[in-house]
Formats: C-alpha cells, sequence, structure tokens
C-alpha cells in the first residue's frame, strides 16, 4: 500500500475547487441517504446548487381494522417509521439518541424510540422541543413499525393507547406469497397479543392465563417473539386459522420489573438488553444475555456474541 | 517507447506531472480510457505518454487500482469487493481521496471514480456540515435567505 500523505496537499485541498461534475457525482451517491443529502446541501451554496432539494424516504402506510376493547374501538395504522442515532456533533463519547421519525411530511414530529434509550431520558422534558440536525451526528439505523391511531368518523379519538406491534415484512416488499402478519400487544385487554394476517376481517386475541401483560414483541427469523412482565418469552405460532402461544423461556430471574428491556436479534441469535438505572449512585448499565432455545433458559453471552450485539 | 516483455505483453511508460515514470502493461494502463485513447491515436509510440494532471503519488495508486483490476474476473467480486475497501483506506484522509478522485475523473476509470465518490459521500454523510466545511476548507457562504431554507430544512421537532 502507498505510504500515507501528510494531512495537506497545497493542490486540491480546497474542495470548492473541485469541478462541478464531481460534485454532482457525490451528491448522487447520496441519492439513499434523506440526511447524507440534507448534509451535503448544508455546506455551502456551491454544493447545495449541485444537488436537488430531498426527498424523504418513502413511508409505508396500511389501515388495519379496528381493535375492539369493551365497548370501544379504536381505528389503526401501521406506519413504517425510519429510526436514527443521534449524536451531539462536538461530543465524541456520548450514547446516541435512537429516534424514530415518520418523514411523511417533514413537519411530523420525532419520537424516542423505547426502550432501546435511557431510561433518563424523559420524553415530556422534549416535548415541542426543535432541534437542527446541523449540529449532530445523524444515521439511518432501520426502519421500525408503530401503529399510530387514527381519528375515526372524521372525530379524533381520545388519547388512544399506545401500541406495541411487530411486523413479518417491510410494507414495501409485501409478496403474494408471503403475506403480512401484524402481532400486537393490546395494553387495555391485559396487555394480551392480537393477531392480523393479511385478509383477515378482524384481529384475533389471544388469551392465556399462563402469561400475563405482555410487554414487548419482535420478529427475527420467522417467528414473533414476546415477553411478558415475568420474562416468560413465548413464540407465537400464527399458521392459517389458528394462533397459539407456545412458551420457549419459563420465567427469568428477575427480582424487579424493568421497563427498559428489549429483545434483540443479532446473527441469528436472540438476546435480551435490559437498562439498570440505581438512582442512589446515578449508575446506568447495560446487561445482555442469551437466549439458548434448545436448553430454554438464559445463558451468558460469549465475548463474540457481545462484539456483534448491537448493545455493544 | 514501448517495450514487449517475455510473455509478449506489450509495456508503455506513463509520466507524472513531477516527472516520475512507470512502465505498466499496456492492459493496466488501457483501464484508462483516456490512456486507452491515447495509445489508440499512436501517442506511446514515441517515447512516454505525459499525464500532466497527475502526480506521481497519486498515479502510484491509481496504477495499483488498475493492476489489480486487470487482473481479476469477475469470479472473484467479492475478494476484488474487499480490496477496493482496503485501498480506500489506505488513502484514507479526504485530501488523498479528493486527488484521487481528479486523477480517476481526468483518467476516466469509472470503477475508481465510483469508488472514490461513493468514500467521500460516506464521510459526508457522518459529519456535521461545520465539520465538513473545516475538513475541506470550505466558507459557509450563503446568503440569509438561503441560510434561513437551510435551517428549516435542518430542523425536527419533537413530538
Amino acid at each position: 500500500m502507498a505510504p500515507r500523505r501528510p494531512q495537506t496537499s497545497p493542490q486540491y485541498s480546497r474542495w470548492s475547487d473541485l469541478p462541478s461534475e464531481l460534485l454532482e457525482k457525490i451528491g448522487s451517491c447520496l441519492q439513499n441517504s434523506y440526511i447524507g443529502i440534507l448534509r451535503f446541501r448544508a455546506v455551502c451554496s456551491t454544493w447545495r446548487r449541485y444537488s436537488s432539494t430531498p426527498l424523504p424516504p418513502k413511508i409505508q402506510s396500511l389501515t388495519l381494522p379496528p381493535i375492539v376493547y369493551l365497548n370501544n374501538s379504536y381505528q389503526y395504522v401501521l406506519k413504517e417509521l425510519a429510526v436514527y442515532s443521534v449524536q451531539p456533533a462536538h461530543l465524541h463519547n456520548t450514547t446516541p439518541l435512537l429516534l424514530k421519525q415518520s418523514l411523511e411530511s417533514t413537519d411530523d414530529p420525532v419520537m424516542i424510540l423505547k426502550p432501546l434509550n435511557s431510561p433518563l431520558l424523559d420524553d415530556r422534558k422534549h416535548r415541542g422541543l426543535v432541534f437542527d440536525l446541523r449540529d449532530f451526528k445523524v444515521n439511518e439505523m432501520w426502519f421500525d413499525h408503530c401503529l399510530l391511531p387514527r381519528g375515526h368518523d372524521g372525530s379524533r379519538t381520545v388519547n388512544p393507547p399506545e401500541v406495541e406491534v411487530a411486523v413479518s415484512s417491510s410494507l414495501c416488499n409485501i409478496g403474494d406469497d408471503e403475506g403480512l402478519t401484524v402481532v400486537a400487544i393490546v395494553p387495555r385487554l391485559s396487555s394480551s397479543l392480537a393477531v392480523w394476517r393479511m385478509g383477515d376481517k378482524s384481529w384475533t386475541i389471544t388469551r392465556d392465563r399462563r402469561f400475563q401483560l405482555f410487554h414487548s414483541v419482535s420478529y427475527f427469523n420467522d417467528k414473533f417473539y414476546a415477553m411478558d412482565s415475568k420474562r416468560n418469552i413465548v413464540v407465537i405460532d400464527c399458521d392459517k386459522d389458528t394462533v397459539n402461544i407456545r412458551q420457549l423461556v419459563a420465567q427469568g430471574n428477575c427480582n424487579e420489573w424493568n421497563p427498559y428491556q428489549i429483545l434483540v436479534e443479532s446473527l441469528g441469535d436472540i438476546f435480551l438488553v435490559q437498562r439498570e438505572f440505581r438512582r442512589q449512585d446515578n449508575i446506568e448499565r447495560c446487561v445482555v444475555e442469551k437466549l439458548d432455545e434448545k436448553e430454554g433458559k438464559w445463558v451468558k453471552p460469549s465475548r463474540d456474541d457481545l462484539r456483534a450485539s448491537p448493545s455493544h | 517507447m514501448s517495450i514487449t516483455t517475455e510473455n509478449n505483453e506489450k509495456m508503455i511508460t506513463l509520466m507524472s506531472s513531477d516527472g516520475e515514470e512507470f512502465v505498466v502493461e499496456e492492459a493496466v494502463a488501457a483501464q484508462s480510457q483516456t490512456i486507452k485513447h491515447l495509445i489508440e491515436d499512436g501517442c506511446s509510440t514515441e517515447g512516454s505518454i505525459p499525464l500532466p494532471n497527475v502526480t506521481g503519488r497519486v498515479l502510484s495508486e491509481v496504477i495499483q487500482y488498475c493492476k489489480k483490476h486487470s487482473s481479476s474476473d469477475d469470479k472473484e467480486e467479492k475478494e476484488l469487493e474487499a480490496w477496493d475497501a482496503e485501498f480506500v483506506k489506505a488513502a484514507d484522509d479526504h485530501v488523498a481521496l479528493t486527488d484521487l478522485m481528479m486523477a480517476a475523473n481526468f483518467l476516466d476509470i469509472k470503477g475508481l471514480l465510483d469508488l472514490v465518490a461513493q468514500t467521500l459521500a460516506n464521510m459526508i454523510t457522518g459529519k456535521s456540515p461545520e465539520e465538513v466545511r473545516r475538513m475541506w476548507n470550505i466558507k459557509n457562504d450563503f446568503t440569509p435567505e438561503e441560510a434561513e431554507k437551510v435551517r428549516k430544512e435542518n430542523q425536527w421537532a419533537f413530538e
């Protein structure tokens, strides 16, 4: 390999001298990155001239049948949201904040992605705040799904409960053979699981007294996994007409309910990531456990697992 | 002047802007459309091909790239991708990459141009506009009206 050069070369150190066709070329490499184009256009007037106004990533949405509670029904729209990691540009060692945004309109508000973000984050503190992307390092991470409440007969539903949801396929590539399955946690029905398969007229609500208050639901390796408040991990089998819940891991050894835990898949394995915050000494730590599906228990992850896991 | 090696490969000599000479196989040099046309036009028969826009340092890197890419076939695509990634990593500072991009453009080597453009694009994505300006020594020259538009484009409001 060629030796490294000194940091400055008198020849082309000024990028404003770069021919326009090369600027355009770099701009076109950013086509797939919404944030990338915004950045490019925010540097100087020349760069701005050689790029076009970025179009936010195309966000898909799907209207689902209403979820019926006792004598109320709520209409939801399933939406794909882009998840971004955001970090102050001048601070290098801070933990990035994960935000999600439905970019249908850039006026849409951003939301803090829970529960991966720090328990210290208080949504209410951020409400209404506006931040300038230029002061942050922003990385596009992945797509997340959410069920957004929708007005009913023109009238807005009053405070519909937030719903945790997992989806079997990106809304952008629903195939005829694959179809689409949605599993949601219904808060007003003892946080039980509700399943909707493409073509279903209504949701199938599961009732299984062994489990209570589902908390987290995820989809990976072609299966839906969910965790209840006692850390029972279940697999949801939703073939054709039946929906079954199968226990995978019995109650974990948890003393205290911690809302900041999430199931994460990495390289085919499933991890439970928990953030713990000790108020007395202000220490926050992350505990990661790996699922041993065969043995049906949580094990300590190896060093290699940790390196590959997103929490690292 | 053109020389022929034992295995009958035609060699040509390239001369950088600072007078450095590089003897390479014609197939390697012809990865550059510019050089290929010069050879076709008979410019290589009388001594070396002068490349007034490319310094020896940059040219040696370009030749490295062309050598690798002329000797690999399609089957080795994965390996070649990994090699490309290492190649741009070795020239990791932005000034070196900018030089390389200018050279790839002048020499008309599409693969190299795409590779470097993508690398530079990735560098921008991960940085704040102010950092980008500092790195490349670019002046923030927006008019107040433009600056306001930029500010609006970059605003995100929390729920």
